[in-house]
């Protein structure tokens, strides 16, 4: 099945896509899918955190692909970079959250060109517009995570997410592969079970829970450098800990000195929640940490872009093999050279 | 006197002894010895670059087979001056003592601003010059300033020890400096920032500032900051830009 069909089927009407670099091929890997719609008639709804589709990079000053739209696709940007775009539009909200760019407006496409997107950057906001692009028609909204930004894959703003990799993130294509893998690690971690689910809920706090279903919420500010004050609460009746917001490497380590963590699952609220070190990570999963998540995350599939705009390039055939390799069952798509499914 | 050459804002390029004669003059090192081929090597290079006429005016061995150029070379591009934007924060900055007003008769209580050079980045050069007491360039910092409560952590803070402090002290605001930008480490510390805060979900209950000399208003926004300031900013610009976001936030 194509990937734009997996998408319909499953009802996902938000996707996020989330480059693990700047120049993954995010915009390559959004005017593929947003063509893959077209083909198949689906009203589509562009927009991104951040700027996106514009000519030259702000960061590394390379070229850039543009967004190329058609008529009756949807798009939230900022005004002036709608400005700068060639495709006609017509005004539809506009809707109060201001950008560097100008404040952000929702159009509709009347005749095609290339267009500049540069949307929300904050969370909520994005979710706001997300809403609003389906609201005036657009049958799935694909968010476009400029620069590395994750947070809008969270499970609260998107549905699914698909995620771009390529050449970029190193000229090792192992570490190519091994960053890939940890990031799709972390997104497609497994739901913990319903019951757990309820009380982390009702608690809304981070907290150790007994077998017996007895919760413990610590005094802590944030769970960040509550690591040891969490890890004192644990003891041989624990079966589940949860903690609310950023899981970084210092309090997994924390957490880990404790000895009954071992055979306990630790509960996060989704993937993007994840900042520890990928050896620090993996090393712990080596020796038995597990990790469920509260919200999961659909990893819809992984693109590839073989070409760094540093020079250097990876022959796209291997790195298709060998990033099935690391990632069995998942869908991969080499944007940069035509996007063949298997 | 009517004859000098009028400058055309629409195709500017560099000066050197006359008007868009293109002149610059560039240095960089090759790995390659000292010698005839390594000079001829940087000139090459400089033409690739797009310089005509390049000219190796100092060379000099650095040892370990590595040579220093300096060159000179004409520049064939020009640059529209007048179609350029800078996105910029736009406001009209207040003084320290507007700000000190500004807080008593709208905040009414002290404003809280945690300020930290993030990463492995250990120049406090930034965020002294915004922060400590003395100020930069007779612009007195924010420790100065009555009504704000300004925590500098110094410099090499992780972002998470930096979120942990905002969260202990209550802070309305944080102020990250980002001085080294090799490899484009400071943009990798930012967008590491704004994911923990919006993890933390605290990303729209602080405002968020960035700074450094690499930095700007637009990029700030793009990695999803509230606010840039880049060269020539001081303690004042920041002050009014926070304590006018509070109360904005406010109502």
């Amino acid at each position: 099945m194509r990937l734009i069909e997996s998408i319909r089927k499953n009802n996902y009407e938000t996707v996020s896509i989330i480059g693990l670099a700047k120049n993954a091929g995010k915009t390559m890997t959004l005017n593929y899918l947003m063509e893959e719609a077209a083909n198949l008639n689906i009203k589509t709804g562009i927009t991104s955190t951040g700027r996106d589709g514009e000519n030259t990079d702000l960061v590394t000053q390379t070229q850039k692909p543009s967004i190329s739209v058609i008529e009756g696709m949807y798009v939230a940007t900022a005004k002036k970079t709608l400005m700068l775009s060639n495709a006609k539009t017509e005004i539809l909200e506009t809707t109060g959250i201001s950008t560097a760019m100008g404040e952000v407006i929702i159009v509709r496409v009347r005749q095609k060109g290339n267009i500049q997107i540069a949307g929300p950057v904050t969370a909520k906001d994005m979710k706001y517009v997300a809403g609003r692009l389906k609201y005036y028609g657009a049958e799935v909204v694909f968010i476009d995570g400029a620069i590395d930004r994750k947070a809008v894959s969270s499970p609260v703003i998107t549905d699914a997410c698909v995620i771009a990799t390529g050449a970029v993130l190193s000229r090792d294509m192992k570490k190519v592969l091994e960053k890939t893998a940890h990031a799709v690690e972390c997104y497609s971690l497994k739901g913990t079970d319903e019951h757990v689910k309820n009380i982390v809920r009702k608690t809304n706090k981070t907290c150790i829970i007994s077998e017996n279903g007895k919760v413990i919420v610590p005094d802590i500010a944030t769970s960040i450098t509550g690591g040891k004050k969490i890890s004192e609460l644990i003891d041989e009746k624990t079966s589940h800990v949860f903690v609310k917001g950023a899981v970084t490497s210092t309090m997994l380590k924390e957490l880990w000195e404790n000895k009954h963590l071992r055979g306990i699952k630790l509960i996060i609220e989704d993937g993007t929640k994840i900042f520890t070190d990928i050896n620090v990570w993996n090393e712990m999963r080596r020796k038995g940490l597990k990790v469920e998540a509260l919200n999961t995350i659909n990893v819809l599939a992984v693109t590839l872009n073989p070409v760094s705009p540093e020079g250097y390039f990876f022959d796209s055939n291997v790195l298709k093999e060998n990033m099935k390799k690391v990632l069995p069952g998942i869908k991969i798509v080499d944007v940069a050279w035509g996007g063949d499914e298997d | 006197m009517d004859n000098i050459q009028k400058v055309d804002l629409t195709k500017i390029k560099p000066y050197g002894d006359t008007l868009n004669d293109g002149m610059v003059q560039m240095s960089f090192t090759l790995p390659v010895p000292y010698g005839d081929e390594a000079s001829e090597a940087a000139k090459q290079l400089a033409e690739k670059m797009g310089f005509d006429d390049p000219a190796v005016v100092f060379s000099k061995d650095l040892g370990v087979g590595y040579t220093y150029f300096v060159m000179y070379g004409k520049c064939t591009h020009t640059v529209d001056y007048t179609s350029i934007e800078v996105p910029k924060v736009d406001m009209e900055f207040m003084e320290r003592e507007e700000v000190e007003e500004y807080i008593s008769k709208n905040i009414k209580r002290d404003v809280v601003i945690v300020g930290a050079c993030t990463g492995t980045d250990a120049h406090t050069v930034g965020i002294d010059a915004i922060m400590n007491m003395k100020g930069f360039d007779g612009n007195y910092g924010l420790e100065r300033y009555k009504g704000i409560n300004a925590i500098n952590m110094g410099s090499q803070v992780p972002n998470e020890e930096l979120i942990a402090k905002a969260i202990e002290v209550k802070a309305d605001a944080i102020l990250v400096s980002q001085v080294v930008t090799q490899k484009d480490v400071h943009i990798a510390n930012l967008t590491q920032l704004v994911e923990m805060m919006e993890a933390e979900g605290l990303r729209d209950k602080m405002i968020l500032v960035c700074g450094g000399p690499r930095l700007n208003h637009e990029l700030a926004q793009e990695l999803g900051y509230d606010a840039g300031f880049g060269s020539g900013s001081y303690a004042n610009h920041v002050a009014t830009f926070v304590v006018k976001q509070i109360v904005e936030r406010m109502s």
